[in-house]
C-alpha cells in the first residue's frame, strides 16, 4: 500500500466516529475520489456502520413494542428471598416492617407480609429507599409485598460492579 | 458514493444523562437486548440489575449508577444460564430502510449475518463496539463503564470493526 493510501486509511475509525475536523475530512473525502482501493475500504466499513445503526433499531423496537399483559416473574424467587434474608441476618440488620419498626437495630424479625389488593405486575421502585419484593397469590387481585431495608455491606462483594469480561 | 457516518439518531442517543430512572430503565433494556435478543429474558435482566443497585449499587441519585448498572447489566447478560432463543430480526427490521423487496431480502440476511457476527467477537470488542455504534455512547463514558483507558477502548472497536468487516466480506 502506498504511504498516502495508509494514512487516509489510518484516518478510518476517526472518520466513522465523525472525529475528523473539516480539512481533514475532506482530504479524505477528496482522496476516496481518486483511489478505487481505500473507496472500497472506506464503503466496507461505511456499509458495517449503516448495518449497525439497522441492528440498533431493530433491537430499540424490540425493546419498545407493547406486549400483552402477562404475569412478570416474581420479582423474587423463594430462593433468593431467603438469601436476602441470610444477608440480613449477617449483616446483622433488622428488617423493617411497614407497620412497625423494631426496638433493636440488630434483632432479627421475620419478613413482615402485606396483603395488597393490586392486580398491577410485580414492579420494583427504585426511587424509594425500600427493596419491596412482591408475590403473586393465586388469587390475581391480591399479591403479597414485603418490604426490606436497603443493605449496605460495608465489604461488600464486587462481583457484580467488576466486570467479568 | 460515500455517505459517511450516519448522523446519530436522536431516538438511540444514549450520551445524554438520563433524567429519570424510567429512562435508564430504558437504556438499560435497549443494552440488554442487544446482548441477549430476548426481550423477556432482557426485562428479566434488567429487573435483576436494579434490584442488586439497591443493595450493591451507588444510590439513585450517584452519577456512578449508570455506569454501574451497564457493568451488571453485561455481567447478567454474559454469565447467563437461563437463556431463550434469540428474536428473529427480520419482524423488527424497518421496511423503509430498504428500496425493493429484493434489497429488503438482501439487507435483512446482511444484518441477520452482522448479529451472529457480533456475537462471535471477544467479550470486550463486542461490548465496546455496542456501547459505541448502538449505544452512541462516547469513549469516556464507555471506558467508564468498562473500566478501562480510553485508549484501550479505542483498540476493542478498531478491532471489533476490523474483524466485522473482514467476516462480512469487507477487507482488511
Ligand atoms: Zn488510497
Amino acid at each position: 500500500m502506498n504511504p498516502r493510501c495508509e494514512e487516509i486509511q489510518s484516518r478510518l475509525d476517526e472518520w466513522l466516529d465523525n472525529e475528523l475536523n473539516p480539512v481533514s475530512r475532506a482530504e479524505v473525502t477528496t482522496h476516496l475520489t481518486e483511489c478505487a482501493e481505500c473507496r472500497d475500504v472506506f464503503t466496507s466499513f461505511d456499509l458495517l456502520n449503516r448495518n449497525l445503526v439497522g441492528l440498533s433499531s431493530a433491537a430499540d423496537r424490540i425493546a419498545t413494542a407493547p406486549r400483552p399483559p402477562r404475569i412478570i416473574r416474581p420479582f423474587a424467587t423463594p430462593l433468593r428471598i431467603a438469601a436476602a434474608i441470610a444477608l440480613l441476618a449477617t449483616a446483622g440488620l433488622g428488617v423493617r416492617s411497614a407497620l412497625h419498626r423494631p426496638d433493636s437495630p440488630s434483632q432479627i424479625v421475620p419478613p413482615p407480609v402485606v396483603v395488597a389488593e393490586n392486580s398491577a405486575a410485580p414492579t420494583i421502585v427504585a426511587s424509594t429507599p425500600t427493596l419491596a419484593v412482591s408475590l403473586p397469590t393465586r388469587n390475581p387481585h391480591i399479591s403479597i409485598v414485603m418490604l426490606y431495608e436497603p443493605v449496605r455491606l460495608p465489604s461488600a462483594s464486587p462481583a457484580e460492579s467488576k466486570p467479568s469480561l | 458514493m460515500l455517505e459517511g457516518p450516519p448522523a446519530a439518531n436522536a431516538a438511540a442517543d444514549q450520551t445524554a444523562a438520563p433524567t429519570s430512572l424510567d429512562e435508564l430503565r430504558r437504556r438499560m433494556l435497549g443494552f440488554a437486548i442487544k446482548l441477549v435478543w430476548n426481550r423477556d429474558d432482557a426485562e428479566e435482566i434488567v429487573q435483576d440489575a436494579f434490584q442488586l443497585s439497591l443493595t450493591k449499587g451507588p444510590a439513585v441519585t450517584d452519577p456512578a449508577l449508570a455506569p454501574w448498572l451497564y457493568r451488571t447489566v453485561t455481567n447478567l447478560c454474559l454469565n447467563q444460564r437461563r437463556r431463550r432463543p434469540p428474536q428473529p430480526l427480520a419482524d423488527w427490521l424497518d421496511p423503509q430502510d430498504a428500496t425493493s423487496p429484493s434489497d429488503a431480502v438482501e439487507r435483512a440476511e446482511s444484518i441477520e449475518s452482522l448479529r451472529a457476527a457480533i456475537g462471535n467477537l471477544p467479550d470486550q470488542q463486542r461490548i465496546a463496539l455496542i456501547l459505541r455504534n448502538m449505544q452512541q455512547m462516547d469513549y469516556n463514558e464507555i471506558a467508564q463503564v468498562m473500566q478501562l483507558s480510553v485508549a484501550a477502548v479505542r483498540t476493542h472497536v478498531h478491532l471489533a470493526r476490523r474483524a466485522l468487516a473482514n467476516k462480512l466480506g469487507g477487507s482488511q
